[in-house]
């Protein structure tokens, strides 16, 4: 899974577009804003639920991380997100993953803001 | 906007204009317990003029806001900590006042059987993850519409189910039930029993009696083409032309030709009534009448005389102004019965589509024993037309049943309004609407 992953466009390109359209560029990155906050808030519960060695509750917690991922446009955080929710093992498994979430995290904070005014190349 | 909500909100839609404002206007319940979520469905559906919206973070406080907010649709997220989407739609369809809630479920989810439990469980319809704006509104577009027109589909059907009560009522309140109108047949040392259901709310059927002097009286029975409200509306009409002419009371023919003239003025092309009108005079022990197409009245002579289809001719009231119309003269002395009836008796089709006709009623009529009541007798024609209490009448259906058999009766119908020093005197006429 952690090919595949390499292979995983880090935003979704389309919905995001789909969204500049629904809310305009100005509300886009205002709600963009707020994504951090709710990004470092599931970090920080998936954290909790990992120390209290409740696998059940990392699943839960990721459940809602793909949620709002994938609704913004991040695609690769999504999918991480997806592996934790459906493909985790154990509690092992997934602190073996935390990094690569944080890099994704890292990168995807990092390139949203440039992607939210930039033309899609598609038109819908 | 794309083309599902384009269609639903095309310019030539009736729709548009009216359903417009009340769908923007609609309360929507977003539950989700990410915060962000609620916040960028609520931005996409305020940027579409939704304004009245509300959020709830689990299962439980949505069905609490189900129950105070009262939304008109919710969009409702599958997993959440406290209670799943699932069971909030299991519990709001629990309520039968919420059967057709929209519930909006967003989901992820693509596998069949997942998605066949999600509407087995109560879900209207589901919004892909992630969520696609347009769909997002198009979906909830086409939910409040469809809430709507089915909310004014319910109110429009009761207000008129209260309408038709009313207008049955006052229909029922036409036909002579008061006292003096049984004071008449008393009078004339007789019984009078009827019968008179209409096929839909309120019918084109009505019949009445009307005062002429001491002991005789007029009868009549009018059948208006078609059923339903335009055929009891021009029931009224006829009823007040009747009652305003009193001066005709006593002359069949004149009284439908008066009739004949103010309804061919009044009524629209298509519009007619069969009417007979039949004078009761016991003290020349004659009945005098006319018919404007009506189905021939039935009289017996004698107990053991025979029953007689009347045969009388003439254009139904309304058709063409001028039309005139024949009196007719019959003995009707002690111990005969007449009998009325619209063609929904005779033309009434059985459970094998046959139909007993005016030939059937008279042979049914015939084989009546003296001694029974009016009521009785309006039964046995009844069961031998096939008309039951549970069957759907296709047409309104009037029975008047007028007997000078007095003397044979064995016993009283206590339905019937008994006229006799001897028998029971029950002031109830056999009315049924």
């Amino acid at each position: 899974m952690q090919g595949s992953l390499i292979d995983q466009e880090l935003l979704d390109r389309t919905q995001i577009a789909l969204l500049r359209d629904a809310l305009g560029e100005e509300d886009l990155r205002a709600m963009l804003s707020e994504f951090s906050g709710a990004v470092g808030q599931a970090l920080s519960g998936i954290a909790t639920a990992l120390a209290s060695n409740d696998l059940e509750e990392v699943r839960r917690r990721a459940h809602t991380f793909k949620g709002v991922a994938g609704s913004f446009g991040a695609a690769r955080l999504a999918a991480i997100a997806v592996e934790f929710e459906l493909e985790a093992t154990s509690i092992a498994w997934i602190v073996q993953r935390m990094p690569a979430l944080a890099d994704a995290i890292a990168e995807t904070l990092a390139a949203l803001p440039d992607v939210v005014g930039a033309p899609t190349g598609e038109e819908l | 906007m794309n083309q599902l909500a384009a269609s639903a909100l095309s310019a030539g839609s009736p729709l548009k204009a009216s359903t417009e404002k009340k769908i923007h206007e609609s309360k929507i319940l977003i539950v989700d317990d990410e915060p962000l979520c609620c916040r960028l469905l609520a931005e996409i559906l305020r940027r579409r003029q939704f304004v009245n919206i509300r959020f709830a973070k689990g299962g439980r406080s949505a069905l609490e806001l189900v129950n105070t907010f009262q939304p008109d649709l919710v969009l409702l997220d599958m997993q959440m900590p406290d209670l799943s989407g699932m069971e909030v739609c299991r519990q709001i369809r629990a309520d039968p006042t919420l059967v057709d809630l929209p519930i909006l479920v967003q989901t992820a989810t693509v596998d069949r059987k997942s998605m066949g439990l999600l509407f087995e469980a109560g879900a209207s319809d589901f919004l892909s993850k992630p969520i696609n704006p347009s769909e997002l509104v198009s979906r909830v577009t086409v939910h409040l519409e469809r809430r709507n027109l089915l909310r004014e589909l319910r109110d429009y059907r009761e207000r008129t189910s209260q309408e038709l009560d009313a207008a049955r009522q006052m229909q029922f309140e036409l036909l002579p039930a008061q006292p003096h109108q049984q004071e008449l047949v008393a009078a004339a040392r007789m019984r009078i029993g009827s019968y008179s259901r209409s096929s839909s709310e309120i019918g084109g059927d009505l019949w009445g009696i009307v005062p002429i002097d001491a002991a005789s009286f007029g009868i009549f029975l009018a059948d208006f083409a078609g059923h339903g409200v335009t055929a009891a509306l021009n029931t009224f009409r006829l009823h007040a032309l009747i009652h305003e002419h009193t001066a005709l009371h006593h002359d069949p023919a004149g009284l439908l030709a008066m009739l004949n003239e103010r309804l061919a003025a009044a009524l629209s092309p298509g519009q007619f009534a069969t009417f007979l009108y039949v004078v009761v005079d016991p003290s020349a022990d004659r009945i005098r009448f006319a018919s404007a197409g009506a189905p021939p009245p039935i009289v017996t002579q004698g107990l053991d005389g025979p029953a007689v289809l009347a045969e009388v001719s003439g254009l139904p009231l309304g058709v063409v102004r001028g039309a005139e119309y024949e009196l007719h003269d019959r003995p009707f002395g002690p111990d005969s019965m007449l009998l009325l009836f619209s063609d929904g008796l005779s033309e009434f089709p059985d459970r094998w589509g046959h139909r007993i006709g005016d030939e059937g009623l008279r042979k049914a009529v015939r084989a009546c024993h003296p001694g029974l009541t009016p009521h009785q007798v309006i039964d046995r024609l009844c069961q031998a037309a096939g008309v039951g209490e549970d069957n759907a009448l296709p047409d309104d259906t009037t029975i008047v049943c007028v007997d000078r058999r007095i003397g044979s009766a064995a016993r009283a119908c206590r339905e019937c309004v008994a006229i006799q020093g001897s028998m029971p005197q029950v002031p109830r006429p056999c009315k049924e609407v």
